[in-house]
């Protein structure tokens, strides 16, 4: 766990073999992307997907039908993969990613306090299958360590590969 | 139901005389938004309001029908202003009569027509505006430490501009378009999956308004006076409160 600021960064591996996706996109996973029930995403999952599909290759790994909706004021982003070739492809990916979701953030709660961030992303090792899940918990200015800690992830699963 | 008929003015009238208009009447609902003024001016001032909105969101809708998106725009931070103040005057009026719950309803209503009302126009007589909501809320109210937040999933549901399926419209949760917030509607609740007390909730209307002392007997959150009501703490603190509130703003 990496803890700086106003914002907390927790890392974990984690095991889903029914995972099969081999897009090159960023794939907006539904919560229980590890269970065999059906899908719930979570609700900022449509808008953001239209907002960004003009700015990143984005897609859901399968059509949102049922939308897991938190009554706080803290912003619950949708959960995304990103695959290591996705990344080889394009060097530039995760940082478009953290720049193009604090723009999405500072659009939607213009008129309001900047709200807390709590977004998900589940970073996949696309030889070895490996995923990586990593939490953030903070602020806008904090998704700059987001970035960071992506990067060291995606670089030391490909060295391990 | 019955359409409202509001009588439009006979002559033709431009969109800075409408402006205009529009700032005469908001300073002259400003000067009645105080504890001290009368509650009848008050309520002659909320008839007013709903009158005056029947006016703007014609003059929003003609805009529309012209595909003029800037000045539909313009009607709409009108709209939610008008609102913000037609809800501020009733927090005064509920105040007086002691309905606490009620008055704190409006405070957050005017609160998040302002926040909606600054998407469109950042200028100083919305932030005093805004500035004045802050003050009557910390003065007026107790302050709540934790709020309900309940989590459920629920349907897509409908695009509250288009009316299509959200799920396959191109508008966004919380842009406006043509002189209306974007939001998804006709949503079906699945399945509740929890309730939390939290510190930043995303609806502050959902509050605590009774609790128990420590011999168990219920308390009034807004005036801290007994109700009467014996409960058992023997199973923890008894607290009661808005668990959900079904947002019944003027957007469209």
């Amino acid at each position: 766990m990496n803890q700086r600021g106003n914002m907390e960064i927790t890392i974990k591996e984690i095991d889903a073999p029914k995972l099969n996706s081999a897009s090159q996109n960023i794939v907006i996973l539904p919560n229980n992307y590890q269970s065999a029930e059906k899908h719930e995403y979570h609700s900022t999952t449509i808008s953001f997907y239209k907002d960004t599909k003009s700015k990143l290759d984005i897609e859901y790994l399968t059509e949102p039908e049922l939308l897991i909706e938190q009554r706080s004021g803290d912003w619950f982003g949708p959960l995304l993969l990103i695959s290591s070739s996705a990344i080889s492809q394009n060097p530039e990916l995760i940082s478009i990613t953290c720049s193009v979701v604090a723009n999405y953030v500072t659009e939607f709660f213009k008129g309001k306090d900047k709200p807390i961030i709590r977004l998900k992303v589940v970073h996949k090792e696309t030889k070895t299958s490996k995923l990586t899940e990593i939490s953030y918990e903070g602020d806008l200015e904090g998704l700059k360590n987001l970035e960071e800690s992506i990067h060291k992830i995606a670089s030391k699963s490909s060295s391990d590969a | 139901m019955q359409a409202k008929v509001v009588q439009m003015p006979d002559k033709k009238i431009s969109f800075e005389e409408v402006q205009e208009e529009f700032c005469e009447f908001i300073d002259s609902c400003g000067k009645f938004s105080f504890y001290t003024r009368s509650t009848g001016i008050q309520r002659q001032k909320i008839a007013a309001c709903d009158k005056y909105l029947g006016v703007i969101k014609q003059y929003k809708q003609q805009a529309a029908e012209r595909e003029n998106e800037h000045v539909a725009n313009q009607f709409f931070h009108m709209q939610c202003m008008i609102n913000a103040l037609r809800s501020s005057l009733l927090m005064w009026v509920q105040l007086k009569e002691n309905d606490f719950e009620g008055s704190w309803t409006h405070l957050i209503d005017a609160q998040e027509y302002t926040s909606i009302a600054l998407r469109i126009n950042d200028y100083d007589g919305v932030r005093n505006l805004e500035a004045r909501l802050n003050s009557a809320e910390e003065s007026l109210f107790p302050g709540w430490k934790i709020y309900n937040s309940p989590g459920f999933v629920e349907t897509v549901g409908k695009c509250s501009i288009c009316h299509d399926s959200f799920l396959v419209c191109d508008h966004v949760e919380n842009e406006i378009h043509m002189g209306r917030l974007c939001q998804r509607i006709d949503r079906e609740i699945v399945r509740v999956d929890h309730f939390a007390l939290v510190e930043n909730p995303r609806d502050r209307r959902c509050i605590i308004t009774k609790t128990s002392d420590d011999d168990g007997n219920e308390i009034d959150y807004f005036t801290w006076e007994k109700t009467g009501k014996k409960l058992d703490n023997d199973e923890g603190r008894h607290i009661e409160g808005r668990m959900f509130c079904i947002p019944k703003l003027d957007v469209l």
